[in-house]
């Protein structure tokens, strides 16, 4: 370290004195904007968790995609919470302010920034990565089957498949294997709700 | 002596780094008001009395990492043990005197010179 960076870093510890406060201020600021992103961020997953999209889907696929959405919403909030701390530092405790303890300090605070925006920019991509991959399993998932399945014994079988109408003379479903299925009420033994057709004795 | 010679107000102002000093007529305290570290003895250079604070601050931006944050530990370095300024850093003459042929602007009042401490 040469002598003329020493006086530097001496000065420019004498200016800080005087720059604490708008400092301070400064970087209340900027955790306000990083907080009302973030807010946002909530928002977005509130409409998600709103929409019942999801009830469509099989459990397997309903559970994976709620944990690939959570996690990926834990991803996002904690890339930004990084980001922000590497764009406007967090509370520090004081130094003794000299030219050679700012000069330690600015080099701990690089490092620690570095680190911080490269973990943000990890948990950020991450995180978009398992939404696409929520929305992606929702997509497949949904278009495999149609709702209201029903599994429908009557004298002569069982039959499952998605109830299309039923009135007081016959029951309509539509099935994969032998289109649609119209059974006179007179013959129906039961019909009760089925999560899925794939299991069919 | 050196520190018994009288303050040559005529020295011209020069930033002259001495290098490493004898640190016996340094002393260092925490100023009385609490507001930081004060370092006073006798300038190398023009032998006046200078007298440095070393305040405490919050500097820059900054602080814990997150992850320190999480885990509750308080971050090493500077703050981690009582701080020495008076053989960590570099000191200034602040004399005081407005040398001649000295800055307008300077952040230290005195005759230029820098030194450290030999330990
Ligand atoms: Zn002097
Ligand atoms: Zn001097």
């Amino acid at each position: 370290m040469t002598a003329h960076a020493d006086r530097r870093w001496a000065e420019l510890a004498r200016e800080l004195e005087f720059t604490t406060l708008p400092e301070l201020r400064r970087q209340a600021e900027g955790w306000r904007t990083g907080l009302t992103g973030l807010t946002a961020l909530l928002a977005v997953l509130v409409l998600l968790k709103g929409r019942d999209d999801l009830t469509a889907l099989p459990d397997w696929a309903r559970n994976t995609a709620t944990g690939l959405v959570l996690s990926s919403f834990v991803l996002l909030l904690i890339g930004t919470l990084l980001a922000v701390r590497a764009a406007h530092g967090t509370r520090e405790e004081e130094i003794l302010l000299g030219g050679q303890a700012l000069r330690r300090w600015t080099e701990r605070e690089v490092y620690r920034v570095r680190r911080a925006l490269v973990l943000a920019t990890r948990c950020c991509v991450l995180g978009v990565v398992l939404v696409v991959g929520a929305v992606v399993l929702a997509w497949v998932t949904t278009g495999s089957g149609p709702s209201h399945l029903v599994k429908l014994r009557t004298g002569t079988g069982v039959v499952c498949g998605e109830l299309v109408g039923a009135d007081r003379r016959e029951v309509t479903v539509r099935t994969e294997a032998d289109g649609v299925v119209v059974a006179r009420q007179a013959t129906v033994v039961s019909m009760r709700p089925a999560r899925s057709c794939a299991a069919m004795p | 002596m050196t520190h018994s010679r009288p303050h040559d107000h005529s020295l011209a102002y020069a930033e002259d780094d001495l290098g490493e000093v004898d640190p016996v007529p340094f002393t260092q305290r925490a100023a009385p008001d609490g507001t930081g570290v004060l370092v006073s003895g006798t300038c190398p250079r023009c032998h006046g009395r200078t007298r440095t604070l070393f305040p405490w601050a919050i500097p820059g931006t900054g602080g814990k990492g997150l992850l320190d944050l999480v885990r509750g530990r308080r971050p090493t370095g500077a703050s981690a043990t009582e701080p020495d300024p008076l053989s960590e850093e570099v000191h200034f003459c602040e004399c005081g005197h407005a040398h001649p042929q000295g800055p307008p602007d300077t952040r230290y009042r005195g005759c230029g010179a820098s030194w450290r401490m030999s330990r």
